[in-house]
């Protein structure tokens, strides 16, 4: 036993690799399609969502890059199915250079969707009246200041080069205080700034889908309502794929709830982990007490 | 799919299984997947920057006007301030940065102050005094969280030695710390597990699948 | 010169400071365009331009380390090769005029140039240093590569120009910038793993809380965690609604107890930024 504790607790890294691989790899191949039921936070945030009217505009920052595409990626093209099926008209813009390129492909992804027939499922829309992508702008806290201003101050020229001031958009939409909801999908910090530099200054409510590293942190802003709802990682956006429908429109299985199985193999592998670890850990540390005491 | 996508996928396949051989050991193909990443995130930020901030809020006002009164004249200071920024590559020049940085985190500390007092500061403490009702379970709740909240900040004061009732409400306050850091490791596992199944999703059904045995 | 490289920056962060303090308070219009002149414009592009510095510096180190032939500096080489393509396929429009063309010939020649110079002074017997010639090659290859491949690609087979979507750029990002930035953080999934084994003890009661608060929500934050569990009284008791709770209570408390002290913080340093106390942010350069 002594032995064979102490293999355990030497083992290999690349075991460890090795059994983690076949954690993820396995449930991908054989799901396992075990249900799961929304949380509260995300509820509330789709809730939200769902009660706006139609034609109101909904500002959506992606704030996240490729390295986060399974929790963010996934979230944004549920949001944007959400709220072209809603005829809401959405404000895309990005804090992170990474989103840039991913937040134009995201939204692009939804405008064009079709079915199998190659039908379109959103024909009515336009660019620069239904939906803008706004780019990049460097700065953080500064744009989203200065779109509490005027849009087309913080942003003269769209991503694609074309002036904004002259979209009807912006001439319905001067700055933020005129849209209904602020939506954010973020990989870094910028949430909490969204609260105080753009929410409670214009009086626009927000949700956030942050990754799951963030979403430990965010909880004091849903618990004062700052935060209307919170998606945590690669499980809310799962949760919000199965509340939007996501299933029904892209006629497979989203690439969240894809992902699921795999979580929860991989999160009972390490759970086990580290109870076997400490198992272990603390036979040995017995004998050498009994050795000692000896 | 065309040409160019299934070629992309097997860049993209081949880019990916590079980085992953980092997990036997270092190596100079691993080494080689690094320095393509550093050289197209570089690029990729250098056509960004060009095309998302300089071009459209200090070339196109100047240069790009739809008519000439519309011309932005006060642009030119940011520009002369930007390029100071960019001199700090001359070290006897590199003082004119100065001007730049003083402007910038100057001003943003003070828009700082009151923002984030009215705007985080105060819902926060304003959200952390509810009233203990309207049953038990919402004053358990309630409860928890104001004990919890008062424990952590007087953890955090260092004014005031730890011992006796300060010592206690400390390590009220430890507990409660050590608490929400085991539920950030717990969602940390998640992301990071997350991020791994994106990959894996990527390789068996776009590569896979999709380019070698030809599914969509 | 004391006044003007030290105390005038200091003088510019306090008024700056104020006057933007001043702003919130004042909701005159003169008050409100001058918010945002300075962060839809000004600030907008003084950022930009840090960014830039930021690229400047990476690449002027690769660089140092290719021309002065330091340990590595064959990757340095793989890194400015790469950053020369995609800035050549995504930062040059070629309308008007072919911009892409001109900057891919300008290269080519400069290389050329360069190599000839280099040629030169190794026939004269003079000491030539290799790391330039290897520099030189690069730019030469750039070049001749923008010409024979990256142009006529861009014009003949994608659709697109610049950072647009169907554009070559977008191809490079998809297929190469995607990829790599995803796998990398995806290795930190191992490394989690294998960290959770052999350093995860419980050596203490604090370590043991944190232990068992993980392990909770770890089960709980996954479908699994809602089919282990049992009822009470027509209360489910499982590992979600256990995560849940510890979710929005102790860890809300505890998070806030730390949010309200990094506030607090977070306004000292701006009041010492403000009255010049704090004057890291303007670098050592005198």
């Amino acid at each position: 036993m002594q032995r064979f504790s102490e293999i355990i607790l030497n083992l290999d890294r690349r075991i460890i690799y090795a059994l983690v691989f076949i954690c993820v790899f396995f449930p991908l191949i054989k799901p396992l399609e075990l249900p799961f039921t929304p949380t509260q936070e995300v509820r509330d945030a789709f809730n939200d969502v769902e009660a706006l009217d139609p034609g109101s505009v909904v500002l959506i920052s992606c704030d996240f890059g490729p390295s986060t595409i399974p929790e963010n990626y996934t979230m944004l093209q549920a949001l944007l199915h959400q709220c072209f099926g809603n005829d809401l008209r959405v404000i895309v813009l990005t804090l992170v250079p990474a989103g840039a390129a991913l937040g134009n492909r995201g939204l692009m992804e939804a405008v064009k969707f079709a079915d199998d027939q190659g039908q379109l499922r959103y024909p009515d829309l336009e660019y620069g009246v239904d939906y803008v992508y706004l780019g990049y702008r460097p700065g953080g806290t500064a744009v989203m200041l200065a779109i509490g201003q005027s849009f087309t101050t913080a942003f003269p020229r769209d991503y694609e080069q074309t002036p904004t001031k002259t979209m009807p958009l912006f001439k319905e939409i001067s700055a933020l205080g005129d849209c209904q909801y602020i939506f954010d999908i973020a990989s870094v910090g910028y949430p909490e700034y969204w609260v105080s530099y753009a929410s409670e200054r214009e009086n626009v409510p927000l949700s956030v889908n942050c990754t799951a590293v963030s979403a430990a942190q965010y909880y004091p802003y849903y618990q004062s309502r700052q935060f209307r709802g919170l998606v945590g990682g690669m499980k809310g956006a799962a949760e919000y794929e199965k509340l939007v429908g996501m299933e029904e429109i892209l006629g497979r299985l989203p690439d969240a709830t894809k992902g699921m199985d795999a979580q929860s193999v991989v999160h009972i592998f390490i759970v086990i982990a580290i109870i076997v670890a400490n198992f272990f850990y603390f036979f040995q540390e017995r004998q050498r007490a009994k050795g000692g005491a000896r | 799919m065309s040409v160019a996508t299934i070629i992309g996928i097997w860049i993209a396949a081949a880019l990916t299984f590079m980085i992953f051989s980092f997990l036997y050991k270092d190596n100079p193909v691993y080494k080689f997947g690094e320095h393509v990443f550093l050289g197209v995130s570089l690029g990729y930020g250098w056509c960004i920057y060009y095309w998302n901030d300089i071009f459209p809020q200090a070339i196109g006002p100047l240069f790009y006007a739809p008519t000439p009164e519309e011309r932005d004249w006060l642009v030119l200071i940011p520009i002369v301030l930007g390029s100071f920024i960019l001199l700090r590559v001359v070290p006897k020049l590199a003082w004119l940065s100065r001007y730049s940085f003083a402007l910038y985190i100057g001003g943003f500390a003070g828009i700082a102050v009151p923002t984030e007092i009215a705007g985080r500061f105060l819902p926060q403490l304003t959200a952390t005094m509810n009233p203990f009702g309207p049953d038990w379970i919402a004053a358990v709740t309630q409860t928890v969280l104001l004990v919890g909240v008062f424990c952590t900040v007087v953890f955090f004061f260092f004014s005031l030695e730890h011992r006796g009732t300060v010592g206690i409400i400390g390590r009220v306050g430890i507990v409660y710390i050590m608490v929400a850091f085991g539920a950030a490791f717990g969602y940390t596992v998640m992301a990071r597990v997350s991020l791994l199944i994106g990959r894996f999703q990527f390789l068996i059904f776009d590569w896979f699948n999709g380019v070698i045995l030809g599914r969509t | 010169m004391q006044f003007l490289k030290r105390r005038l920056p200091i003088l510019i962060a306090f008024c700056a400071g104020l006057a933007l303090w001043a702003q919130f308070f004042i909701p005159s219009r003169f008050s409100q365009e001058a918010l945002e002149k300075f962060t839809g414009s000004w600030a907008i592009i003084l950022a930009g331009c840090a960014l830039i510095l930021g690229l400047l510096s990476a690449i002027h180190h690769h660089w140092s380390k290719v021309s002065l032939h330091k340990p590595g500096w064959v990757y340095s080489l793989i890194t400015l090769f790469c950053f020369g393509c995609v800035v050549l396929a995504g930062w040059f429009p070629y309308q008007p005029f072919n911009w892409q063309v001109i900057a891919a010939s300008g290269l080519a020649v400069i290389g050329m140039v360069m190599l000839l110079l280099h040629l030169l002074k190794r026939m004269q017997g003079q000491v030539a240093n290799r790391g330039t010639a290897i520099g030189a090659g690069l730019i030469t290859v750039l070049g001749i590569l923008g010409l024979l491949v990256i142009n006529p690609l861009q014009r003949f087979y994608f659709t697109a120009v610049t950072i647009k979507e169907g554009s070559l750029f977008d191809w490079v990002f998809q297929n190469m910038f995607v990829p790599l930035d995803a796998t990398m953080f995806s290795l930190l999934a191992f490394f989690i793993a294998s960290a959770a084994f052999r350093a995860f003890r419980a050596r203490s009661f604090e370590a043991t809380a944190l232990l068992i608060a993980g392990c909770i929500v770890m089960i709980g934050r996954v479908p699994l965690g809602e089919q282990l569990g049992f009822s009470i009284g027509g209360t489910d008791i499982s590992f979600a609604s256990v995560a849940s709770w510890i979710l929005n209570n102790p860890n809300a408390a505890a998070q806030r107890g730390i949010l309200l002290g990094v506030l607090l913080s977070m306004v000292a340093i701006s009041l010492r930024i403000m009255f010049g106390i704090e004057r890291t942010y303007m670098g050592g350069a005198d």
